[in-house]
Formats: structure tokens, C-alpha cells, sequence
């Protein structure tokens, strides 16, 4: 059973996502059907940035509201994680672009790679808990 | 840190779910503490040890 701060947590990163994709395709077609100015451009390019900055406004959020502090810790783990492998990744992409001419890793793998480690991350820790409760009693 | 939560709870006979319920935690905190994973913070330390009516030193041990 989650606690309330699990299920905001959940609900909350569920419409951040969803917003993210909305806003990441409101401005691409934008960009590639309308062919703003140059400066409208990077105005698009920041948009969907606001829904980054939300979700990890959630992860604050989740830590405030989480009373329980080793699932306080469990996430901040997974997080760190997360941001390891996304600075990897990014060093990664970097490297590769100076060496082979400018081809990276495609667009929007790092932030892909952030929440799908911090998530697995997670998910390897509550499965290390799931241990079956060995006496009946009470 | 060393403890001897696993076998307190199981002298009175208690489940990780009921002294989750006690100290107001998840089973996954209890469980992470008795394996020796996570070491409680002093004031869940504290609580512990007043769901256990024992002194703190009488259930963690900080020696290696």
C-alpha cells in the first residue's frame, strides 16, 4: 500500500510527463509547420524546459511530504543515480560529437536516460526490501 | 551500525508490519534497519527504543 506522499508523487510526475510530451510536441510542430524568427525559436526551445524544472519541483515536493526517511533516502539514491548516468551519458555525447564531427547522441536521450535510471534505480531498491515477513504473529 | 531489532520483535512476537505500524514507518524502513542497510536517524532511533521499552544502547550497537 503507498502513502499519500507516494501517490502525489506518482500523480504528480504522471501529469508533469504528460505535460512535458504535450509541450514537446506543441513546439516542434510549431517550429516546423509556422517557421518562427530565430528568437521564437529559442523561446520554443525553452518551453518545454518548465516542465523539467516541474518535475524535479515534484521530487522537492515528495521529500517535504514523505515523513518515512528511509524512503526519503531510497529516492534521493535513485536520483543520484539517475544524474550520474545522465552526466556519463552527456560527457559520452560530448566526446563523441568532437571526435566524429558533431553526431552525439540523439536529441533528447539524456533526459530519457535521467528518469528511466532513476526509476529503475528505484525499482532494484524496493525489490531488495520485498522480503516475505517471516512469522505470522499479529 | 549493528542492532538487535529482528530478534527483540521476534522475542514478542511481533511482525515487521505491526512494528512498521508502531514507530508510524514503511515495512521497507524496519526491514532495511534489521538487515543493517540503513541507520536510523537519532529521533527514529529514539522511537525504537521507546516501542521496545529498552535503551537505545541496548539495541544498536555502534562498536564493529
Amino acid at each position: 500500500m503507498r502513502s499519500p506522499a507516494e501517490r502525489n508523487y506518482l500523480r504528480r510526475i504522471a501529469i508533469t510527463t504528460a505535460a512535458y510530451l504535450v509541450l514537446t510536441y506543441i513546439c516542434t510542430w510549431t517550429v516546423h509547420h509556422l517557421h518562427p524568427s530565430r528568437l521564437a525559436i529559442y523561446l520554443l526551445a525553452l518551453i518545454p524546459t518548465l516542465a523539467v524544472v516541474k518535475m524535479l519541483h515534484v521530487v522537492a515536493l515528495y521529500l517535504q511530504e514523505q515523513k518515512d526517511e528511509y524512503l526519503r533516502a531510497q529516492l534521493v539514491r535513485a536520483i543520484l543515480v539517475g544524474i550520474t548516468f545522465t552526466l556519463v551519458a552527456s560527457s559520452f555525447s560530448d566526446f563523441l560529437a568532437s571526435y566524429d564531427h558533431g553526431r552525439g547522441l540523439p536529441p533528447f536521450t539524456l533526459f530519457t536516460i535521467c528518469w528511466v535510471v532513476t526509476g529503475i534505480a528505484q525499482s532494484v531498491q524496493s525489490h531488495r526490501n520485498r522480503v516475505p515477513d517471516e512469522e505470522g504473529a499479529r | 551500525m549493528k542492532n538487535r531489532m529482528r530478534d527483540l520483535r521476534a522475542l514478542r512476537g511481533w511482525s515487521q508490519a505491526f512494528l512498521a505500524e508502531q514507530l508510524d514507518v514503511s515495512r521497507q524502513s524496519v526491514n532495511a534497519i534489521e538487515t543493517g542497510r540503513y541507520d536510523p536517524s537519532l529521533p527514529l532511533a529514539f522511537r525504537i527504543a521507546r516501542t521496545f521499552a529498552l535503551p537505545i544502547e541496548q539495541i544498536f550497537d555502534d562498536e564493529p
